[in-house]
């Protein structure tokens, strides 16, 4: 037996090591680990560097576009302030429709929404396959990010924190085949899942729709806040087609996320306020 | 190959890394990325042997997951087996030429896509029409890049050698 081994030796050793990919690859498929300490410690080697050239090509990219670019400053200028009057107004309105929903949730006995707190963080790393979507964020656990805290820019979802080292956190992208949101259709208040479809022009499906819903394309669809991952009512995108004539009892909609993700390099991690946190 | 010879490829291997995930590489806004981490593994399976080669090629894939949306040893099994294949192709062929090189880097790169329709069928829901843009995309710019990166780990390889590598 032990002859046999040694005769075989070579092909033992690499048969052992195609073993061990192949059962890391099963139970992380079953479910995603967490980050190990060697992972961390490769980590905290490739960090400095990534963060310190990204930064360093962000600070040009500044200096060009504020010194550089002043030429239709004054346009732009009065451009936004006629945008931000128009948005205080509409804030007026809407302070007062929170106050008033804030009441009557009160008087009606509705449970308390859940608050959130963001953290600013910046992209510092892509995936660095073609076929999976994923960011690395300049924040860890550090600075308080946990693992499966939502991601989120002004203009809409952006993933889901899957995995945390104390200086950097991997973002799963929405438009991942492994990702999911549970989202409604803000005119129809429709129900589904947004899911990624892994496509080079960064597109997402939003599944199990029955035909029968209203859905057209143009509509815009929001993260339903069920989970309390992400805040309820933030976009997520809009459908760029339907197609019904398909067999089963769901519609396909695909649709646009409205994140550019290929200019994507500021986030917010959504962190839920704990009871008595006054950040 | 002697020890500095092995720490400068290394070295090469995490700077191709450090490339290949940073967010300034110009291509991979449409999507497709080049496999700079492929190239690696071809140079690997020419010059290295079974063992080491097979367990460098293992921690090439193990590094790559950590930084990628993929799960744990996906890449690991895939730059694994196309070091094994190179091995065997090995037994029959040499890699003498960079033209050989180049034809070898087109099979590496279609073995890449069948372990990937592979796994893609059973485990993640990727169409098949997607799967063949961003296969598109990932081999152009892979072989865009693969002279100028065959050249630099040719020439990490040959440092303080007398003769040429080729």
């Amino acid at each position: 037996m032990l002859q046999f081994l040694l005769k075989n030796k070579k092909v033992i050793f690499l048969l052992g090591l195609f073993i061990v990919s192949l059962t890391l690859f099963a139970t992380d498929v079953e479910r995603r680990k967490p980050y190990t300490l060697i992972d961390k410690i490769i980590l905290a080697v490739f960090v400095p560097p990534l963060k310190a050239t990204t930064s360093l090509v962000n600070s040009a990219t500044a200096v060009w576009e504020e010194y550089f670019y002043l030429v239709n400053l004054r346009k732009e200028n009065t451009a936004l302030k006629a945008s931000l009057e128009k948005l205080y107004l509409e804030h007026q309105m809407l302070k007062e429709q929170a106050i008033e929903n804030s009441r009557l949730r009160e008087l009606l006995s509705f449970k308390k929404k859940l608050s959130y707190t963001f953290i600013p963080a910046e992209t510092i790393g892509r995936d660095p396959s073609s076929w999976f979507k994923s960011m690395l964020i300049n924040k860890g656990a550090g600075d308080g990010i946990v693992r499966g805290s939502g991601v989120i820019t002004p203009l809409g979802i952006v993933g889901k924190i899957i995995q945390v080292s104390h200086n950097a956190s991997k973002i799963l992208l929405i438009i991942d085949v492994n990702s999911s949101v549970d989202a409604i259709v803000e005119r129809t208040r429709a129900r589904g899942i947004v899911e990624g479809v892994g496509s080079d022009k960064n597109l997402c499906k939003l599944s199990y729709v029955l035909k029968s819903e209203d859905i057209v394309a143009g509509d815009v669809i929001l993260c339903s806040g069920t989970h309390g991952i992400n805040p309820k009512g933030i976009i997520i995108g809009t459908v760029s087609r339907v197609e019904k004539d398909l067999k089963g009892f769901f519609q396909l909609v695909e649709v646009r996320p409205s994140v550019d993700f290929s200019q994507l390099n500021e986030v917010l991690v959504v962190l839920k306020k704990k009871a008595g946190d006054a950040r | 190959m002697t020890a500095p010879k092995n720490l400068f490829l290394f070295l090469a291997g995490f700077f191709l890394l450090f490339i290949q995930i940073h967010p300034l590489l110009p291509f991979g806004k449409d999507g497709g990325r080049p496999d700079l981490l492929l190239l690696f593994t071809i140079i690997l399976g020419i010059h290295f042997t079974w063992l080491p080669g097979a367990v460098v090629c293992f921690l090439v894939g193990y590094l790559v997951e950590i930084f990628s949306g993929a799960n744990s040893g996906f890449f690991s099994i895939v730059y694994f087996n196309i070091f094994i294949v190179i091995k065997m192709l090995q037994r029959y062929l040499i890699f003498d030429t960079l033209a050989k090189v180049f034809l070898l880097l087109i099979l590496c790169i279609c073995i890449k896509y069948f372990l990937l329709l592979f796994s893609f069928c059973f485990i993640y829901e990727y169409c098949t029409e997607m799967m063949k843009r961003i296969f598109f995309k990932e081999t152009l710019y892979t072989v865009i890049l693969s002279p100028v990166v065959f050249s630099l780990l040719i020439k990490t390889m040959s440092y303080r050698s007398k003769r040429p590598f080729y």
